[in-house]
């Protein structure tokens, strides 16, 4: 019974964890701009994610290491660096993107402009740390997470043509805009892959003292919770396609985004735009941060832990009060979101290798999983699809970054 | 034992198993004719600065910066992490633990 | 990743190929990126002064979204291709008349202005595509 609880609890805080600003921005402008033709990209990066997440799971129930730990032990500390200030500078990015996403939510439902909102967000944000029941906290704002099942209603009530969806999990090349298709498809994945996404995982497992009995618990949180978030992503998609794609309305800001939903839904379909894109991209920020400062902390041999008395583990708290400071700063600047969160995201998908390959290593290596260790199948789809998104980003970006 | 597996870059525990940082270097103490002896472990960001690079270990060093040591003796055990005699209160590791905790940490409500 | 060394002269005549390539394509795709975000413009101003009209969005954002759009219209005169220039004048004037609508909280005047921005719109949708 218990498992059964830990098991439902894993799947729905992955649910919430999994649309944030990210997949919603990059989803909404793939189907408004290509219909259902990019839906394979969502598919591909779930599957990928759905595969780390589970590796992640199962090296630290078997390990007893976070990946972190791990990579510094097994790679030393100069290789290490590398992926640390790599990924790290890319996810204080996207960082930067999902508190602006909680003010730009403040700014649909106010009218007063995003900029206004950093500080009090900011704030927020490290309250929440500070206070230090990030537990209840978390399962708290996952389960609002659920409000973004208001898309797949959506998908329904608009009576989406299924089989056209279907399709676009074919890849096909585009009619159009070549050069957008690709540096969308190469966001996408960079929004569905994020190495904090499963480095963090393996945070929690360790907190939550995950052994080899764990293995099947996890496998199933892993695929159940990530398909569902994927599924939700590639429903923002479908309703984008069906409601700007006929009107020809190209995604270029956000506040074009906020009228996906009142088509289907009318004025509650605004409410629930705003409400969905804050606590999706606040409970993105509180991983994120927590993600960073345990990058650093357990790099460093630090003591953290989301639970940890601030007094208790002074450079974690300070780590991560820096790094709210940071972000915060940022989002001041009232830099565009749109156009950061989509670069972020091609940036991630473009350091992709840095974060993965490391992993996949630790992964086949019989020290630290035993018996444990990869398949070749596990191996593979990882590799090609991860060698396909830094590709893909390598080839897109610059054209992006020309083009505009 | 393989140091470079064993015990660089391992965890740090101190006696009462808090984390105390990792272990950034090894210092051995080679004599001619005898295999080489590891006298100390050593902690600190100079070490680690001239592992990325030696010059940076030494513009470090000639700030006074150094790193800290502790005694093979003191280490009790080498496993997952490393468990070593000494109270992380007391040490050069927790510097700036100790100063981030007194100095803006405690002045901040509900710590 | 293997790095292979070029000669000079291959690598400076496959840059040259490149950028002639990108060029050339430049000048047509530039024209019809424009014509397309203005189009893309049009709409949502279109969709949005329907969904105001219609309750759907609250006053601020619709008067703060119009704004933003008439700004990018305008933005884009100076630096569009020539040809498009006269549509994304009477595009800025006609968002901004629907703009002023919502400002007055006028819905009776709302459709006048509304068939100004679908007459630009149709005026730059090329035969072929979907307008709605």
């Amino acid at each position: 019974m218990k498992k059964a609880l830990e098991i439902t609890l894993g799947i729905v805080t992955s649910v919430g964890g999994f649309l944030e600003i990210g997949s919603l921005a990059t989803a909404a402008q793939a189907g408004a701009q290509f219909g259902f033709q990019l839906t394979w990209a969502i598919a591909l990066g779930t599957v990928c994610l759905i595969f780390l997440v589970e590796m992640s799971g199962r090296f630290s129930a078997v390990s007893h290491h976070t990946v972190v730990d791990a990579m510094r032990e097994r790679f030393g500390f100069d290789f290490f660096l590398i992926p640390l200030v790599f990924v790290g500078l890319v996810t204080l990015l996207v960082l930067i993107a999902e508190l602006g996403g909680v003010c730009l939510a403040l700014q649909l439902v106010t009218g007063l402009a995003f900029p206004w909102f950093a500080l009090p967000v900011g704030f927020a944000v490290w309250l929440l740390l500070w206070k230090g029941t990030f537990g209840v906290i978390e399962e708290g704002v996952s389960l609002l997470g659920l409000v973004t099942v208001c898309f797949l209603v959506a998908v329904f009530w608009l009576h989406a043509p299924l089989r056209d969806v279907a399709a676009g999990l074919i890849p096909s090349r585009p009619a159009h805009d070549r050069a957008q298709y690709w540096f969308i498809a190469v966001s996408i994945l960079g929004a569905s892959i994020s190495p904090y996404l499963f480095y963090f995982y393996s945070s929690g497992a360790i907190e939550d003292r995950w052994d080899e009995s764990h293995l099947n618990t996890n496998r199933m949180v892993a695929t159940l919770g990530m398909t569902f978030g994927g599924v939700l992503s590639a429903a923002v998609l479908v309703v984008a396609a069906i409601v700007f794609e006929p009107r020809n309305i190209r995604i270029e800001r956000y506040d074009q985004i906020a009228l996906i939903l009142t088509e289907p839904f009318g004025w509650w379909g605004f409410v629930l735009f705003a409400i969905s894109l804050g606590i999706a991209c606040l409970g993105a920020a509180l991983e994120i941060t927590l993600a960073l400062t345990y990058m650093v902390s357990q790099g460093f041999g630090w003591m953290w832990g989301k639970n940890a008395r601030p007094r208790d583990a002074a450079r974690f708290t300070a780590m991560y009060t820096s790094i709210v400071i940071v972000a915060t700063l940022f989002v001041l600047t009232g830099l565009e979101p749109l156009k950061l969160t989509v670069l972020s995201m091609a940036l991630t998908a473009a350091t992709l290798p840095i974060a993965v390959v490391p992993f996949l290593v630790l992964m086949n290596d019989e020290h630290y999983v035993g018996d444990h260790g990869n398949s070749w199948v596990g191996n593979t789809i990882v590799l090609l699809i991860t060698a396909l998104a830094f590709v893909l980003a390598v080839v897109s970006l610059p054209l992006e970054i020309a083009g505009s | 034992m393989h140091l470079g597996r064993d015990i660089l870059d391992h965890q740090l525990l101190d006696r009462r198993k808090r984390k105390m940082g990792r272990v950034d270097g090894v210092v051995l103490e080679l004599t001619p004719g005898k295999p080489p002896r590891v006298t100390h472990l050593e902690v600190g960001g100079v070490t680690l600065a001239h592992r990325v690079h030696h010059r940076l270990g030494q513009w470090l060093a000639r700030r006074g910066r150094r790193p800290y040591r502790i005694p093979w003796g003191r280490v009790r055990d080498v496993g997952i992490d490393v468990l070593v005699e000494v109270d992380a209160e007391q040490t050069p590791a927790y510097t700036w633990e100790r100063w981030l905790r007194e100095k803006v940490i405690a002045r901040i409500p509900g710590s | 990743m293997a790095r292979r060394r070029m000669s000079p002269p291959v690598l400076a005549s496959a840059l040259l190929i490149v950028c002639l390539g990108t060029a050339s394509c430049g000048s047509s795709s530039d024209v019809e990126q424009a014509r397309q975000r203005a189009v893309s413009w049009a709409a949502t101003t279109t969709m949005v002064g329907e969904e105001w009209s219609a309750g759907h969005v609250p006053d601020r954002y619709a008067a703060r979204t119009l704004a933003a759009t008439r700004q990018e219209v305008q933005k884009s005169i100076g630096r569009g291709p020539a040809t498009l220039t006269p549509s994304l004048q009477r595009l800025a004037d006609a968002v901004g008349g629907v703009e002023d609508a919502v400002a007055r909280r006028d819905r009776a005047v709302l459709p006048t202005r509304l068939r100004a921005v679908e007459s630009v719109r149709a005026a730059l949708t090329r035969p072929g595509e979907r307008p709605s």
